[in-house]
């Protein structure tokens, strides 16, 4: 504490620090000692304000020490230093209110800020290691969905390109300086004895001169490279690290996908490309970047996929207009589909091809839902006690009035009070916005610095609330009093006030109730996924296997999958072992539904569908709910077992749902091909409480001879890890060098594949429990203050024979009518905005008294607590006192 | 914050901190913190002063001159030696007379009305 002093006294001219500094220490250590534990804080408060004054006077050039014989008039005010000084004063003499108020807009704006800071950085922020983004345009194009596909909107976007279009683009006129073409992949690398999968990118000759990117080491990618098909590569700067440390990797070679490379240069600490839409599907930073005439021909890859990414750098001074106009031509002389328009879309770098659509909101909206809730919460409270503190001065504005104070001098004092406020819960929100995003850099794809434009604009937002709020009771007071009115303030405006105090009371209820629902619901959703992994998955053993670039024959994973059966399902210490043609635990086919009579233009009804063989259930532990499971016998027949998801959903048309018949179009090797089944069982989800699986309709098929190049197996037994390496020796066995084997048990991939949800979940969480003691604090602080105004009246009540007992409870009795009304209000907000959440989380339901319950329990309490505290303070102050105080 | 220049012969009124220093030095030299202590108990915590605000006062006197700083009062046994002492000038104790005089004047215009109500019974 005496450190703390210690540096707010260094805000001090030198000339009285040095003069007085030590003495002022000791004295103030010495107030602190004796000051009980409630009037600390009003010391400090008191002691920041002066220091801040004398600070601020002592610099202003003839403002210094008076001469002799001058001395400060009493002042009703005139001048802004004079409100500044009233404000800090009036603000010094009700600690608990600054403190409140700042607590409250410094949470909100910390968290406003720095969530802000972050969209604000991937929109327009510097992007490592790319130089100038604003001369930078992402390439789209706009085609037509094809007829048959029913659809909302008729034209879709297309992000990425297939070759053809690419080298079209290439011919493009002289406003385009360079394009930087970009085609993700995930590498089977060699280096140093390990093999590894590693995230990176084919790249454009001119890929590395359009970002304007610098190598840290060596040379990046040039033109010259891609037209030799030269085995060259780069490398990021983490995998430098990771694979060589202290050696020098230039030079060295390194084996991609069965390629021999050498590395020729070194991209920038944290250089990840320009693609950020990564970021909602979990942010995979690239590690090489290899030429693109390596695309061709590259095991797994197909030439006429749409998977290039286009950016385009402008020529110097041409405009985004100009960029299209002359990139218009290119996409002209690209082959569309019959009937099936194309068009350019260039945008901004960093900006989604649906820049006013739904998706984009929703995910910006998810993202600073959060945040907003706890500014809003912020707001609302500091509106409140604004309101509630205005009622109070009612009679001090009237005096200030009747000796002459405009009313826009009155206004100004309010306004500068509120302006201070709002000053300090920015500095203190800076601050926590600064060790936020610090704290957050190293998980971010570009490091957010808090943007001060964004703090201002929040700030300016919460100062725009607040003032209001502070300032229109100032104004309708002042409009109202009158000179002569004076001494009857109170009486004259009675009704009117206890009116405006009662609407303050029920509005904060409505307010807080539904903001306290709205973060409990959140929590609730993430909990959820966020819950602890169940039993099976820590005995079962996912194995990702992918042929893609193995150079095997098509008929490999075949052999592969049933060899792996017939080796494991015998041995007895396996309790189960399967075969699934999805690509991983949590990656399915998805497919379109038909009931018998659906129109097939009109129906998109989807579940995720997958070949299991008979093992898979007793894998997953998955007994029938009605039917049966697959057995060995239905390979080749068209039975088919769904989850109860999907029961439910058939249900409703009535009837027995085993038996019934379903068409699937089903995506088979580019075409859609109409596959009729007949349900035989409905079996429980795989996972209770996971979100995506659990909520989602499941149609198992039987294991049939086609087997994809990227297919699962499972195993479940007592200790599964101990499988692992049988596993990989089965598929080497078969010549499989280069399948990549990613084994690990299904409660790690949950972890891994919830583990950012899971973050989230604990950031919204904790955002949850903020807003609630916000929420409990701003009522409390609201009611306590309306019931302190009425001390007088208490005292008047007492005077006349009230017990004490009898006050409390007219206090409650009538604060809780009031908190009855609000949380009726509340009740009816909660609705909408639940069923907001339900569009963007899975399993929130409109009315869910689970939620609402503890909400108003915690708002009963803070309510309670809020009238009988202050109540019992007013009944035991001596009525006399009391009468006297007014 | 402006300063007015008193009109001559007549001293401009003091802030009610600066008056209540004044007014707790005129019994003998005090230092810093027994001057907050006094003032609170004598105002029933009406002043409060905060280490700062009193040494900001202080300082503005001091240049004033109407106090002086001594290195250990009258009695040697009750001082303590870190601390500073100040004691009043014969220019600070004119200051406060004319203060309390003058606040005594504005009292007795302010008894001729009913503004502080009737005695009570």
């Amino acid at each position: 504490m005496s450190r703390l002093h210690r540096a707010l006294l260094r805000l001090l001219p030198s000339r009285r620090r040095e003069r007085h500094g030590a003495e002022i220490e000791r004295v103030f250590a010495e107030q602190r000692a004796v000051a009980r534990p409630r009037e600390r804080l009003r010391l400090w408060v008191k002691e920041i304000a002066a220091v801040a004054r004398v600070a601020v006077i002592e610099r202003v050039p003839g403002r210094r020490t008076p001469l002799p014989g001058e001395c400060r008039p009493p002042r009703i005010g005139s001048g802004w230093t004079a409100d500044l000084t009233q404000s800090l004063r009036r603000l010094g003499r009700s600690p608990w209110y600054a403190a409140t108020v700042i607590v409250c807009l410094g949470t909100g704006l910390a968290a406003t800020t720095s969530a802000l800071s972050m969209v604000n950085t991937l929109l327009f922020g510097a992007l490592p290691g790319i130089e100038a983004r604003e001369t930078l345009s992402r390439v789209y194009l706009r085609g037509q969905y094809p007829p048959n596909l029913a659809s909302r909107s008729r034209t879709m976007n297309i992000s990425s390109l297939g070759s053809a279009r690419f080298d079209e683009l290439r011919t493009h006129g002289p406003a385009v300086a360079a394009l930087a073409g970009q085609r993700m992949h995930t590498f089977v690398v060699r280096v140093g004895g390990d093999t590894v999968n590693l995230p990176g990118s084919f790249v454009s000759g001119d890929y590395f001169r359009a970002l304007g990117t610098q190598p840290v080491a060596g040379r990046l990618l040039a033109a010259a490279d891609e037209d030799a098909n030269a085995p060259v590569l780069v490398v990021s700067d983490r995998f430098r690290q990771t694979y060589f440390g202290a050696r020098d990797a230039l030079g060295a070679v390194i084996t991609v996908g069965g390629h021999d490379m050498q590395i020729v240069g070194v991209a920038p600490a944290r250089f990840a490309g320009y693609r950020l839409s990564g970021l909602a599907d979990g942010w995979v930073a690239p590690q090489i970047w290899l030429p693109l005439s390596y695309a061709r021909g590259w095991p797994g890859l197909r030439d006429s996929e749409q998977a290039i990414d286009v950016a385009v750098r402008h020529a110097p001074g041409a405009t985004r207009d100009a960029v299209a106009t002359a990139l218009a031509a290119s996409v002209a002389r690209m082959d569309p589909a019959p009937g099936r328009e194309l068009s350019l879309n260039l945008k901004p770098l960093g900006h989604l091809p649906q820049t006013s659509g739904r998706e984009l909101a929703s995910l910006v909206a998810a993202f600073l839902v959060g945040p907003l809730v706890l500014l809003v919460i912020g707001c609302a409270n500091v509106a409140n006690l604004q309101l509630a503190r205005a009622l109070e001065r009612t009679r001090e504005l009237a005096v200030r009035l009747s000796l002459g104070a405009s009313r826009g001098r009155v206004v100004r004092l309010l306004a500068i009070e509120t302006a201070v406020v709002t000053a300090v819960a920015l500095a203190i929100a800076w601050f926590g916005a600064t060790t936020m995003l610090g704290s957050l850099s190293s998980i971010l794809p570009v490091p957010a610095v808090p943007d001060w434009r964004v703090a201002l604009l929040s700030a300016a937002v919460a100062a725009a609330v607040t003032m209001v709020a502070g300032v229109a009771p100032g104004w309708i007071v002042a409009s109202r009093v009158h000179l002569a009115g004076l001494k009857e303030t109170r009486q004259v405006g009675a009704r009117f006030h206890t009116r405006l105090r009662h609407a303050l009371v029920v509005v904060q209820v409505a307010l807080s109730l539904a903001l306290l629902v709205a973060s409990a619901l959140l929590t609730r959703v993430l909990r959820d996924a966020t819950a602890d992994v169940p039993a099976v998955a820590s005995e079962l053993l996912v194995a990702n296997l992918n042929f893609q670039q193995s150079g095997l024959a098509e008929s490999a994973p075949a052999e592969v999958a049933a060899d792996l059966l017939s080796r494991f399902e015998r041995d007895s210490r396996v309790r189960a072992a399967a075969i699934s043609t999805a690509t991983d635990l949590f990656l399915r086919q998805e497919v379109r539904y038909l009931r018998p009579g659906d129109d097939p233009r009109a129906v998109r009804q989807f579940a995720n569908v997958q070949d299991v063989s008979p093992g898979f259930f007793q894998a997953f532990g998955l007994t029938p709910l009605t039917g049966r499971t697959l057995t060995a016998t239905d390979r080749g027949t068209t039975a088919a077992v769904i989850n109860v998801v999907l029961e439910e959903k058939l249900r409703a048309d009535g009837g027995a749902v085993v038996g019934r018949r379903l068409v699937l179009n089903r995506y088979q090797g580019g075409t859609e091909e109409s596959v009729p089944v007949e349900i035989v069982g409905v079996v429980p989800t795989e996972f209770k409480r996971w979100e995506r699986p659990a909520h989602t309709p499941q149609i198992y098929l039987p294991l049939g001879d086609r087997i994809p190049v990227t297919f699962t197996f499972y195993l479940r037994a007592d200790d599964p890890l101990a499988w692992a390496m049988p596993i990989r020796r089965a598929v080497a066995a078969r010549d499989g060098r280069g399948v990549i084997v990613d084994v690990a048990t299904a409660a790690d991939r949950v972890r891994q594949e919830f583990g950012p949800v899971r973050a989230l979940g604990i950031a919204v969480a904790w955002l949850g429990g903020v807003a609630l003691l916000l929420a409990a604090a701003g009522l409390y602080a609201v009611v306590a203050y309306v019931v302190s105004l009425r001390t007088r009246e208490i005292g008047v009540r007492m005077a006349v024979g009230a017990t004490q007992a009898s006050v409390v409870r007219l206090v409650l009795r009538q604060a809780l009518r009031l908190v009855t009304i609000g949380a009726g209000i509340g009740v009816a907000l909660t609705i909408p905005i639940a069923l907001a959440l339900r569009g963007m989380f899975v399993g929130v339901s409109a009315v869910d008294p689970l939620t609402i319950g503890p909400a108003l329990a915690a708002l009963g309490l803070a309510t309670v607590l809020a009238s009988v505290v202050p109540a019992r303070r007013a009944a035991r102050i001596d009525p006399v006192t009391t009468l006297k105080a007014d | 914050m402006k300063f007015r220049q008193a009109p001559a012969g007549r001293p401009a009124p003091l802030s009610p901190q600066v008056f209540q220093i004044l007014v707790s030095l005129v019994d003998g030299p005090r230092h810093g913190y027994a001057v907050i202590q006094d003032i609170r108990e004598r105002t029933d915590d009406e002043v409060f002063l905060t280490a700062s605000t009193l040494y900001d006062a202080l300082a503005r006197l001091l240049d004033q001159q109407w106090i002086e700083e001594i290195d250990t009062p009258g009695k040697p046994e009750a001082a303590d030696a870190r601390r500073r002492y100040y004691r009043l000038t014969a220019a600070g104790r004119t200051a406060a007379r004319l203060e309390a005089e003058r606040l005594e004047r504005q009292i007795a215009t302010v008894r001729r009305t009913r503004l502080l109500g009737r005695k009570r019974a």
